[in-house]
């Protein structure tokens, strides 16, 4: 089954999705093991509290709380992980891992520990950016260092109105000026480096996807060159041994055939001759498409003035268009987004087809119309798009012999003909409704047929591609 | 022009391609002493062979068809052994050195590329009908043991 060629536009989120995981996975980790360091520092916090009885109760039990809040913080971004909110179980454990530092200082100073050692202690606010900038995004390390400077500032503070002595006092005070803004550079540097070193990683990785998706398309073209140079070869012989045959066998027997034997043996060689000729058109077209699926500048395409055209250029030896039953119900307002070109071909091969593989006396339908977003959701199990991309669909309907629904699957294909068709009188040579296909998913759109292989009950073509989203 | 032929002269040619069938019907019978009778898949190729009488005398297969293909056709031809010895020619449009050996192993007697004109087809019709039973049954043998001993 022919692929078509992955697009560049569809995997710019490749790096980013994979960022993100990697962000997952890593909240799904750290948030259940630091809860549970948590609750056994909590027990353990506690157990000696009972042990060594303190005046500053009241201190401890906020402290106590705080505590609480973490593991409730922590477990909270658990669920959060689980449910792959990102961001949020980033910004959740951070905030978690900040009340915890922020509580551990507060129990150092309330127990009374206020030489420098402590102070020490300021620096695992940078644990707090670090891991704001391993979960998450650069506004989470933005925020997390924000409020590291404020905790800072506060526990500084706190500190220096704890103490009781005077002379203690001037003291911190005066190392406050130096510290607070020691703690505040060491916080914006670590958070500066972790935001660039993230835009590294973040953009080395859309290069490796791109990358990746090159030699994925060279690979596919690689085998669709070896696919149609197969296919041409193989196709081409048998119209060309129905040519020289007939050349042949008119030359071998030149004597002693009839003018009228004659004649018909030229006939046959002329129709394989034409044959031929066909196919090579075909080929050459199904060849520019191929290579060329990306290259159009989308536009906004009014339907019903491609329809009219196109009807124009249906073939007459196909059959006369104009000389069977029409029914038009195309509003002169729907345009779809892509090239009228190609269109307006799809449009030629459908209803080229229609005519050819229905009776004469039999009608012929075109309908289009516009499919708002709820609709879309449910229409089309071939559906690929989110629903929320205006369509519009196009469908086209004769009641000729249809086609059994074992064939449908074939029907796209290369240099597919029904068996059915090819021992009839019409002319094809598998190649339309490839070239539907290719030129409608070149424009990102879908097509396919339902029929139940019932004679008169005949096919629908279903067509459909992006509306335009341009004011007519 | 006539070959030593067994009983009756019906040549069966199997393609599932219209105007080739046309083309065998028109031609054959022009140039050779040959009558023509044709199936367009491999199964009707089978049931045509074995419901004609009398038996046809060679059959011309084209190796791509839809249903049973044509090497499908000579093992299930040659497995019969009322059709063991049936000169059996392949038609191919491919035209790789592989595929002519594919071709032969099968137990095909003739191996011809499309476009192949009637008279090269008729002269490889006469080549497979005067290959020998003896040679063919020894063809087949050492066809036989290849396969088991694929070195």
């Amino acid at each position: 089954m022919m692929q078509s060629l992955p697009s560049v536009a569809t995997d710019t989120s490749w790096a980013k999705q994979n960022v993100l995981q990697n962000r997952l996975r890593l909240s799904r980790i750290i948030a259940p093991t630091i809860a549970a360091i948590g609750c056994l520092y909590f027990l353990a916090f506690n157990a000696l509290l009972l042990l060594v009885p303190d005046a500053r109760q009241a201190t401890l039990f906020i402290v106590d709380g705080m505590i609480l809040l973490t593991i409730v913080l922590l477990v909270a971004a658990t669920l959060a992980a689980q449910r792959n909110a990102a961001n949020l179980a980033a910004g959740l454990i951070v905030g978690a891992v900040g009340l915890t530092i922020t509580a551990l200082e507060i129990s150092f100073a309330v127990a009374g520990v206020l030489d420098p050692l402590a102070f020490t202690g300021l620096g695992a606010f940078l644990v707090v950016i670090v891991l704001a900038g391993v979960l998450g995004e650069w506004t989470l390390v933005i925020a997390a260092t924000v409020l590291s400077n404020l905790f800072t500032m506060g526990i500084l503070l706190l500190v220096g109105n704890l103490s009781t002595e005077p002379g203690e006092h001037q003291r911190i005070i005066s190392e406050l000026v130096l510290l607070v803004p020691q703690s505040f550079l060491q916080q914006w540097l670590a958070a500066g480096i972790l935001i660039a070193v993230s835009r590294m990683f973040l953009s080395t990785l859309q290069r490796l996807s791109d990358t990746q998706l090159a030699v994925e398309r060279a690979r596919k073209v690689d085998e669709l060159k070896d696919q149609f140079i197969t296919n041409v070869n193989h196709e081409l012989r048998n119209p060309i041994m129905a040519l020289i045959g007939y050349v042949d066998l008119l030359k071998v027997t030149a004597r002693d055939t009839t003018v009228q034997e004659r004649e018909t043996f030229i006939a046959k060689a002329v129709r394989a001759g034409n044959s031929v000729r066909n196919l090579l058109d075909s080929i050459l077209d199904v060849r520019r498409v191929d290579q060329g699926a990306a290259n159009f500048t989308p536009a906004a395409v009014c339907v019903r003035a491609v329809f009219d055209e196109a009807i124009q250029l249906i073939d007459p030896r196909d059959g006369r268009v104009k000389e069977r039953e029409l029914h038009i119900d195309i509003p002169d307002d729907l345009a779809i987004w892509g090239d009228p070109v190609r269109l307006q071909q799809i449009l030629t091969n459908l209803i080229d087809n229609a005519v050819k593989y229905s009776p004469e006396s039999t009608p012929i339908e075109v309908k289009a119309r516009l499919i708002s977003e709820d609709a879309a959701a449910g229409k089309s199990r071939r559906q690929h798009k989110p629903a929320f991309t205006p369509l519009i669909e196009i469908t086209v309907r004769d009641y000729g012999l249809g086609i059994p629904p074992s064939d449908i699957p074939l029907l796209f294909q290369r240099f597919i003909r029904l068996p059915r068709d090819l021992a009839s009188k019409v002319i094809g040579n598998g190649l339309g409704l490839y070239l539907c296909r290719i030129l409608t998913e070149s424009m990102d759109g879908h097509i396919w047929v339902t029929s139940t292989g019932i004679g008169g009950q005949g096919s629908i073509f279903t067509l459909q591609l992006p509306a335009s989203q341009q004011p007519q | 022009m006539a070959a030593p032929t067994p009983t009756g002269n019906c040549v069966l040619l199997v393609d599932d391609n219209p105007e080739l069938i046309t083309l065998y019907i028109d031609a054959i019978p022009r140039i050779s002493p040959f009558r023509v009778i044709t199936a367009e898949d491999g199964a009707i190729g089978l049931e045509r062979f074995y419901t004609t009488d009398p038996q046809p005398v060679c059959v011309v297969i084209d190796v791509r068809m839809p249903e049973m293909d044509g090497y499908q056709l000579v093992r299930a031809l040659r497995g019969d052994p009322s059709s063991a010895n049936t000169p059996l020619v392949i038609l191919t449009a491919m035209a790789q050195e592989r595929e002519r050996f594919i071709g032969l192993a099968s137990g095909a007697d003739q191996y011809l590329t499309k476009p192949v004109t009637p008279t090269e087809l008729v002269a490889a019709i006469q080549r497979a009908l005067t290959l020998s039973a003896e040679e063919r049954q020894r063809r087949l043998q050492e066809l036989a043991e290849t396969e088991e001993d694929p070195s």
